[in-house]
């Protein structure tokens, strides 16, 4: 979870990122962003997330994201 | 048959009486063979084309969905396979599936790329003269665009394979969105287009309302700009400096008269019809950042080249295995920046030559991507300004600013469409800067000179204003929010806003209204004898 | 109650569309007869005429070679010339057939030059033989007779949609003259010309014209010749042929032609007359009586031809109306103006 804030908070310094619901619903990430993201998570976590899987609703919080990475690493 | 023509407006008013008076049970089959008969007045070999495309991407489709479902039943018969072997046995049929997908995806793209590009390799080449006077399928980008997004979707999971053959015809040919978008998505169509629809009275009328309004811009206030952009395009050396700026404006005004224009007719013909089509447009320059254009400005394109270009495209093996090289080199936090950037500009390479086999689209499209990099990092730059003085970047002065550079940017960017020829566009930019030409703004020289009279210039100016106002009117509340990365995925707002609901209520305001639209175009519109048909612009693509 | 307003803004949409299109209609169909006194020319035929004895059908070489007045004066003829530029057979067939409709002419003139022409030649030139006929079948399939690559049937029923690009070239004289009394531009169809630029040869020849190519006379033009024929016959009136005593480079007159057109009006038992033949015995002098270097004739040769041509008319039966009360009072009022409008320029 921590290294997931941390990755937000490198993309948008700007914003509180533990605590922001609406990252795609809001406008904030984009898809350069999005795509940095899945990059880095991947690198970290050893893992590959599939384009099917960018959806809002995976992206929208910190929370949904870090639940992304534990549903790929059962996968 | 173009949107514009009497041919089209009497096969229209034909189409709705009978859509709205057969049975529920023969209203879409009517529309399928309606689109085809529309289709058909482009050349019947273009209907023959488009059907096949179809049966390609429906037998492609069948074959994906046949191996997940063999998968499946594979699975629950083998209960004593260990994980691992489950696993195994999913990614073996997911690589089935993706050879499907890609060979389905490279026949579409290949039928696409014939069409578009060898006519001008030919001419190139010199020889094979049939095939440089090929006659280019109007529309062939978009119903192709179309069948990857489903086949694709389809492969992804996110829609369910459809069955019926018919079903997907009328996908790919309805034809409201058949000669220049926007592009549909299978799972946002497949929602109202096969349902059948009684009389809404409010859903007909906003939807005429729509058509006229998008007749409006197209006939009165597009056509009208292209006069002067059609003057400078014959001699574009002769208009440097401040006929930069001048075309940079107007060709703005054509291309947003002409693409929103033809947009609203279509997406309002298709509302008449009680069937739902993606907005293409929100209200584009609106827009601080080029960046946040592209998700206003023909948004469906630009997010069929996020979702089916860039993203697999920046998660593929090969963007893996570049960013792994860089990395030795740049450390790991700039080799991934740098890889996105790679996979950008790639996306936008391709944009660029989808709209056309030239150097200067290529360049267009390029440039678009650097500037919106470009902003992305700025952006970061600024950020602790952005904190120091919150009340200027709140404000309406900052936001105003930034529309007006958003608009410069993306106006200048695209005078490379009309000069077409990538020196003569970077000397005449550079001529931007000589700022004694201004002064011609003033002594009226370069109005006269541009093949307009002081009435067109003063209808051009009513018709920018009364966009604008219709703009802001039709502007949703909170809309801009909707503006985002993830709108594919969602409803669209309802184009209209509080101005339709109003409009809804109060039928005189629509009696008036609609009388005075149509005056206007009567009146002020190019069209009848001695002015050529001009096309919508992205009939061409 | 939605209902009933639903109803009431429709009826008030009707309403405001036929109101405002009727009045751009009206403001920007050119109506200005002085701007271009030639495409007011059927309007004002349709206008006026109604008991005429006579009347003359075809181009310029009808509505500017014989002078009405001079017919008037000489002969009492009453009569009334139905020209408008390259007016073509299938356009006279439809004023022919308006003129019926509304009155009795006993004696038909065609200008015989329009029968080199089978296919439809100029847009404007349509315009201004069509725009001013009322609607009637007998436009309708005129209009469809003539029209030229681009033209629609549907910008004759409103001619706004032609015309509504003059939007960004009205004048203040456009909105004034809606409000004025019709004024004459012709005498009864003559478009008087009073400049005279001789044509130095001195006489009518097609010298320096080009080479014919295609010497057959238009087929669909002998066609409609033959519906006109048929037309006269049964409305009981006589039907004459008239080639006018011009012919040069810009509009020439070829041996071919006449040969054909001498061996046509045979045929269909139509009397012809080349006045080019009588030069001499009207007696024209192209250094005096023509306006354009011998395209056209000037009033002078105008009159000069009528007092010619109403000789032979008056054998075809066209009475001397001079014992008509009313008409002597309006062709006294033509004369006069006729004659002021020769004076100014003499």
């Amino acid at each position: 979870m921590e290294i997931v804030i941390n990755l937000l908070k490198r993309l948008h310094p700007e914003i509180d990122a533990a605590n922001a619901y609406g990252l795609v619903d809001d406008g904030i990430l984009t898809s350069l962003d999005v795509v940095t993201l899945i990059m880095e998570l991947n690198e970290a976590f050893e893992i590959s997330i599939p384009v099917e899987e960018i959806l809002p609703t995976n992206f929208n919080s910190a929370e949904a994201i870090f639940a992304l990475v534990e549903r790929m690493q059962d996968c | 048959m173009q949107l514009h023509s009497m041919t089209f407006l009497c096969f229209f008013g034909c189409l709705l009486l009978l859509y709205y008076t057969v049975p529920r049970c023969a209203q879409k089959p009517l529309l399928f063979v309606g689109s085809i008969v529309f289709y058909a007045f482009s050349g019947w070999r273009n209907v023959l084309l488009i059907l096949s495309m179809t049966v390609l991407a429906y037998a492609v489709a069948r074959e994906i969905d046949r191996v997940a479902h063999q998968k499946k039943m594979s699975l629950a018969a083998h209960e004593e396979w260990s994980e691992e072997q489950r696993k195994a046995f999913s990614r073996r049929s997911r690589a089935v599936q993706r050879r499907w997908m890609l060979l389905g995806v490279a026949i579409l793209l290949l039928g696409l790329s014939f069409f578009k590009f060898a006519p001008a390799v030919a001419k190139a080449v010199g020889t094979l003269p049939r095939l440089s006077s090929l006659i280019f399928p109007m529309g062939i980008s978009f119903f192709t665009f179309q069948l990857i997004t489903y086949v694709v979707d389809v492969y992804r999971g996110k829609v369910a394979c459809e069955r019926s053959f018919y079903r997907l015809c009328l996908f790919s040919c309805y034809f409201p969105q058949l000669v220049q978008g926007p592009i549909s998505r299978y799972g946002e169509l497949s929602a109202t287009l096969y349902t059948p629809v009684g009389f809404d009275a409010g859903g007909v009328s906003a939807g005429l309302m729509r058509v006229v309004w998008g007749y409006l811009k197209k006939l009165v206030i597009a056509d009208t700009a292209m006069i002067a952009v059609g003057t400078i395009m014959q001699a574009p050396e002769r208009f440097s400096g401040v006929g930069v700026l001048l075309l940079l404006v107007l060709y703005t005004v054509q291309i947003y008269g002409d693409f929103t224009g033809g947009m609203d007719i279509a997406i309002g013909c298709s509302e008449m019809l009680g069937i739902r089509l993606r907005e293409n447009f929100l209200h584009p320059f609106a827009s601080t950042t080029v960046g946040e254009y592209w998700r206003r400005w023909h948004i469906t394109m630009s997010t069929f080249f996020t979702d089916y270009v860039f993203y697999p495209l920046s998660l593929s093996k090969t963007a893996q295995w570049v960013s792994a090289r860089l990395r030795h080199v740049l450390g790991a936090r700039w080799a991934t920046q740098v890889t996105v950037w790679l996979t950008t500009l790639l996306t936008w390479l391709l944009t660029g030559i989808w709209h056309g086999a030239g150097l200067n689209f290529a360049l267009w499209g390029l440039l678009n991507g650097v500037v919106m990099i470009l902003g992305e990092q700025l952006a970061r730059v600024f950020a602790p300004l952005r904190k120091k003085f919150p009340h200027y970047y709140e404000g309406e002065l900052h936001r105003l600013l930034c529309c007006v550079r958003t608009f410069l940017i993306v106006g200048l960017l695209r005078t490379l469409d009309v000069y077409r020829d990538v020196p003569l566009t970077f000397s005449l930019w550079g001529s931007l800067f000589d700022l004694r030409q201004y002064g011609a703004l003033l002594d009226g020289t370069v109005w006269s000179s541009l093949g307009l009279s002081s009435g067109q210039w003063w209808l051009l100016a009513f018709g920018v204003l009364l966009m604008a106002v219709v703009g802001r009117l039709t502007l949703e509340d909170g809309e801009v929010a909707q503006v985002k990365w993830g709108a594919a995925a969602q409803t669209p707002p309802r184009w209209g806003g509080r101005f339709r609901d109003a409009l809804g209520r109060r039928p005189m305001l629509y009696a008036v209204l609609m009388a005075l639209m149509l005056v206007v175009i009567v009146i002020f519109g190019r069209y009848g004898y001695g002015y050529d048909a001009s096309d919508f612009i992205y009939n061409q693509f | 109650m939605k209902k009933i307003r639903v109803i009431v803004a429709a009826c008030v949409f009707i309403l405001l569309l036929g109101l405002l299109l009727s009045l751009g209609q009206a403001l920007l169909v050119p109506h200005d007869p002085l701007a271009n006194p030639e495409a007011a020319l059927i309007g004002e035929f349709v206008d006026a005429f109604a008991e005429e004895d006579v009347i003359f059908l075809g181009d310029c070489e009808i509505y500017e070679s014989i002078s009405t007045v001079t017919l008037w004066k000489e002969y009492g003829i009453n009569a009334y010339a139905c020209g408008s530029p390259q007016q073509l057979l299938w356009h006279s067939y439809a004023m022919l057939q308006h003129a019926f409709a509304v009155g009795q002419p006993s004696v038909v003139v065609l200008g015989a030059y329009a029968l080199r022409y089978s296919e439809p030649q100029n847009e404007a030139y349509n315009r201004m033989a069509l725009d001013g006929l009322p609607l009637s079948r007998a436009k309708l399939s005129a209009v469809s007779a003539s029209m030229t690559q681009g033209e629609s049937l549907l910008s004759y029923l409103f001619p706004l949609l032609r015309y509504h690009d003059r939007w960004d070239t009205l004048t203040w004289r456009d909105v004034t003259l809606l409000a004025e009394p019709p004024m004459a531009v012709s005498y009864q169809g003559y478009l008087m010309q009073t400049g005279v630029l001789p044509d130095e040869n001195g006489r009518p020849d097609h010298e320096g014209a080009l080479p014919l190519t295609e010497p057959a006379l238009g087929e669909r033009a002998v066609d409609y010749l033959e519906k006109i024929a048929l037309l006269c016959r049964e409305n009981g009136a006589q039907l004459i042929l008239l080639k006018a005593p011009t012919d040069s480079w810009a509009y020439p007159w070829y041996e071919e032609w006449e040969a054909q057109t001498e061996a046509l009006a045979a045929r269909l038992e139509i009397p012809y007359y080349n006045l080019l033949e009588a030069f001499d015995e009207i007696g024209l002098d192209y250094s005096a009586d023509t306006y354009d270097g011998g395209m056209h004739l000037n009033v002078h040769g105008a009159e000069k031809t009528a007092h010619y041509f109403g000789e032979i008319l008056q054998q075809y039966g066209a009475p001397d109306r001079r014992d008509d009360g009313r008409l002597l009072d309006e062709w006294k009022g033509w004369t006069e103006r006729y004659e002021h409008e020769k004076e100014q320029v003499d």
